[in-house]
């Protein structure tokens, strides 16, 4: 691909009212954005958006006008500053094989790896008010996953979506970061040094150009490009509604293998997991699940189920005490006042025991609950 | 003809010596006032006369000139009328000059010759008891406020005439008015609130117990329902009753904004709860003319509730900051600079994002999380000695301990706290300074290593360290014990925890 192909292609993302199914249209009719360029100078928009059937003759010739405009000098100043590389439906290395027109026809990513497309791809997402089991659980995953070589797609939103990241980043693996504003705009602010560590492992995507800030519409049409980024996606934690169970809607309407981790009822945030069990999803009891769902192994049956609880609670307290609390706490997160509700503990004894599982590392405490580890 | 008169005027909450000099001379007829009074004081003029005139006293048609000295001093209020007006009486000879040696005098008056009530008259009575004056003329409704001041004869006025004819020798003062009814017990002064309402929630309890003895500030976060504003709304029910200089000075407070009805010493720890809207002159104190006290010194020695913290005006809540460490708030304007007192305990619930649901059913965008949380900024929560996670009960429990109970263990803990600090400048736990804790505060080994630990673990800033240790200086003294122990310790941070 060349560069002036890839500043014409930028071009016609960063035109105004363009969206993706007229840049769709846009392609099919000229192939080569090139054309597209010189058509829509030349004034042929209307073979664009003729057929819109909610635009009237005045929007028609205002969209046109504005297409006139179409500048590939200052797209080609833009991606050559920010290093941005640009795809579109007719190249050969179009990550996304469905064609759909819901689904975008170009798409920009910034980053130090691009081969990060051309491994297995897994999309692991998840609530932004993630539980600390959540938050291990996707780090964890995600390391495991990568370090076999599989690319972690995820959203780079806070909670489950940055612990996927992490996770592969800090097992040396490939991750692509997926936003919904400009490959320029930060969202969450807080997030910047993860961005910097997404764009040195592997690459952020994104099918705005530069400067859309972040619209909470936005955000359920990049969970369709992570949905279709991905070869099987994965659910660690959701509540009965949110944005992951609308990726796990994309990658189910895509034909892509679902997967979510189950959960306990009293648990708000496994509500959307499990309901996705319900409703046919794989569910996720570890790594191997994965790799089942990629086609990686020959068999279909997966090894036999670890003990869950021997490996993620390699000691247990050797006080009464801490027994107590532990079995009080049921693998669940409790308040101080619940757990004294639970056992037959006074006050100072629970507060003993308590800083006793946390130093032994079997407990935390996070904003007034403990959460057994 | 010279005459002068010994009254005062607010200055803050405390008094400020006035001297009201009247000159009659010959003339045209004509009224001057003199010595920069606010709108009330010019006003006073046409009040003065027409109730010389109900009061079937001469009006002397001769040039006139009232002057309040000190003349650099702004005079607020209307409080210095009956002193123009005795003042007249003595330079137009309708009365002797020495009726009014070494006699105080206060009132504002009506055009019928009443004697009107004035604010603060404990605060203005004490100043002027403190200048030497033996006795002094206040109104009848403010007359048993003044004689809660030792050492200073009160003569209660009625009105204008009576004042007359009792400085005149022709009558008797007037005796003062039989005393007000005795105060409604503190249960009934709580009204309905009782602490036995509270089903289980142990852990807010040990916190409020420890608000209430210890004076530490409290932050309670969480979800609507959680019970924060019930818990909040009982700490006056279990906090220890006012000690006699804490209700001097709560009657002077209340006094100097008006509260005219307490005829008595406060017996109730003052409890505010401003609305959110509140601006910083309103919770801090100032405005424009004469500085108004504000929401912090209305709580002193009490405790100031703020509900819904997050939705406070931020510059509102960081201006709580120096009075929350030093106990005054400074107020300083071109022409003065006044102290207010403003120890409070500061009670504050706040949700922990503007949704108010818990974190796992928040429909609230990241942004508007985090800008929500920024509204409290982490030099404001550091402040906080007790901070904690609530959650909405889920488990039916057992009601608690009633606050009668509750608030024994306080009276207690207070009373071991100021036999510890009798004769130093702090009275409670909260308020000890960090070079003493060593000396009062000091931990055993275990309890010390327990401490260092929860330093270590917890992103603890030094002010965080040492509230931990007075926390559980507290818990201690609520436990009747005076080594603090580690499992203090253990509870002190658990008190302390990583909200909102």
């Amino acid at each position: 691909m060349t560069t002036e192909r890839e500043s014409a292609l930028y071009a016609l993302v960063a035109l105004p009212r363009m969206t993706p199914s007229r840049l769709q249209r846009a392609l099919h009719i000229w192939p080569d954005p090139i054309d597209a360029v010189k058509g829509l100078a030349s004034g042929a928009a209307i073979k664009v958006i003729g057929d819109e059937r909610r635009l009237n003759d005045e929007g028609r010739s205002q969209i046109a006008a504005g297409w006139r405009m179409v500048d590939v000098l200052s797209a080609a100043r833009v991606i050559k500053r920010n290093g941005t590389r640009l795809r579109c439906l007719h190249d050969d290395d179009w990550p996304i094989e469905e064609e759909d027109t819901t689904l975008p026809a170009v798409l920009l990513n910034e980053g130090d790896r691009p081969c990060a497309l051309a491994a297995q791809r897994v999309a692991i997402v998840g609530t932004r008010a993630a539980s600390p089991h959540g938050v291990a659980d996707a780090h964890a995953l995600a390391a495991t996953l990568a370090e076999a070589g599989i690319t972690i797609v995820s959203g780079l939103a806070l909670g489950i979506d940055a612990a996927a990241h992490r996770g592969a980043i800090e097992a040396g693996g490939q991750t692509i970061g997926v936003v919904a504003t400009g490959l320029d705009v930060t969202y969450p602010r807080s997030h910047q040094s993860l961005y910097a560590s997404v764009r040195s492992r592997g690459i952020i995507v994104s099918e705005h150009p530069h400067g859309v800030g972040p619209r909470p519409e936005r955000f359920p049409v990049r969970n369709r490009i992570i949905a279709a980024l991905a070869d099987v996606v994965v659910v660690v934690e959701a509540a009965s509604r949110g944005g992951a169970l609308s990726t796990a809607a994309a990658a189910t309407a895509l034909g892509r293998p679902v997967l979510a981790q189950p959960g306990s009822t009293r648990n708000p945030v496994a509500a959307g997991c499990n309901s996705l069990i319900a409703d046919g999803a794989l569910p996720l009891l570890d790594a191997s699940d994965v790799v089942i769902a990629l086609g990686m192994t020959s068999g279909s049956r997966r090894a036999p189920i670890r003990n869950l609880s021997a490996a993620t609670k390699p000691t247990l307290p050797a006080d009464n005490a801490g027994r107590q609390v532990m079995r009080a706490l049921g693998g669940e997160p409790a308040s101080l006042d619940e757990i004294a509700l639970r056992t037959n503990l006074d006050a100072p004894g629970i507060a003993r025991a308590v800083e006793s599982l946390c130093t032994l590392g079997l407990a935390k405490r996070v904003r007034g609950l403990i959460w057994p580890l | 003809m010279l005459a002068s008169v010994r009254s005062a005027t607010l200055h803050g909450i405390d008094g400020q010596l006035v001297r009201v000099e009247v000159h009659v001379s010959n003339g045209l007829p004509a009224y001057t006032i003199v010595g920069l009074p606010d709108a009330a004081g010019r006003e006073s003029k046409d009040r003065v006369r027409a109730a010389m005139i109900s009061s079937q006293v001469e009006w002397p048609l001769r040039r006139i000139t009232v002057n309040l000295a000190p003349g650099g001093v702004r005079k607020s209020g209307a409080g210095l009328e009956l002193a123009v007006a005795l003042g007249l009486m003595l330079a137009s000879d309708d009365l002797e000059q020495s009726v009014l040696d070494g006699v105080g005098v206060l009132g504002e008056l009506g055009l019928d010759g009443q004697v009107r009530p004035v604010a603060g008259a404990l605060a203005l009575v004490d100043a002027l008891a403190r200048s030497g004056v033996t006795s002094v003329v206040v109104p009848s409704a403010n007359a048993h406020e003044a004689s809660l001041i030792p050492g200073i004869k009160i003569r209660c006025a009625h009105s204008l005439a009576g004042v007359k004819a009792a400085l005149s020798g022709a009558e008797d003062w007037p005796e003062v008015d039989a005393p007000p009814p005795e105060p409604p017990s503190l249960e009934e002064a709580h009204g309905c609130f009782d602490l036995s309402e509270v089903r289980g929630m142990a852990t807010a309890r040990s916190a409020l117990r420890c608000a209430a003895a210890g004076a530490h500030h409290l932050l309670m976060a969480g979800p609507p329902g959680a019970g924060k504003t019930m818990l909040a709304r009982r700490l006056p029910t279990i906090m220890a009753p006012l000690d006699p200089d804490e209700a001097l000075e709560v009657t002077r407070i209340q006094s100097a904004t008006g509260v005219i009805p307490a005829r008595r010493l406060a017996t109730k720890r003052p409890f505010r709860a401003p609305h959110h809207s509140a601006s910083t002159p309103a919770l801090i104190g100032g405005g424009s003319g004469r500085p108004h006290p504000g929401e912090v010194t209305l709580a002193s020695s009490g405790a100031l509730f703020l509900d819904e913290l997050g939705e406070f005006a931020p510059q509102a809540l960081d201006a709580l900051r120096q009075p929350l460490e030093e106990r005054v708030v400074r107020i300083s304007r071109q022409a003065c600079s006044l102290e207010f007192p403003a120890n409070f305990t500061l009670i504050a619930c706040t949700n922990p994002c503007p949704c108010g649901r818990d974190p796992f059913h928040c429909t609230c965008s990241d942004v508007a999380r985090e800008k929500y949380r920024r509204r409290l900024s982490a030099p404001l929560l550091d402040r906080f000695d007790l901070r904690l996670a609530l959650r909405a009960p889920k488990e039916i429990e057992k009601p608690g301990a009633s606050s009668a109970e509750e608030r024994e263990r306080v009276i207690s803990a207070v009373a071991r706290q100021n036999a510890r600090y009798a004769g130093l400048p702090w009275r409670r736990n909260a308020h000890l300074p960090a070079g003493a804790l060593a000396r009062y505060a000091g931990l055993s080994a275990e309890a010390h290593g327990v401490w260092l630990n929860a330093v270590k673990s917890g992103s603890l800033t030094g002010r965080g360290a040492a509230a931990i240790q007075r926390t559980a200086r507290t818990l201690a003294d609520l436990d009747d014990r005076s080594e603090i122990t580690a499992d203090d310790v253990l509870q002190a941070s658990d008190l302390r925890q990583d909200v909102p």
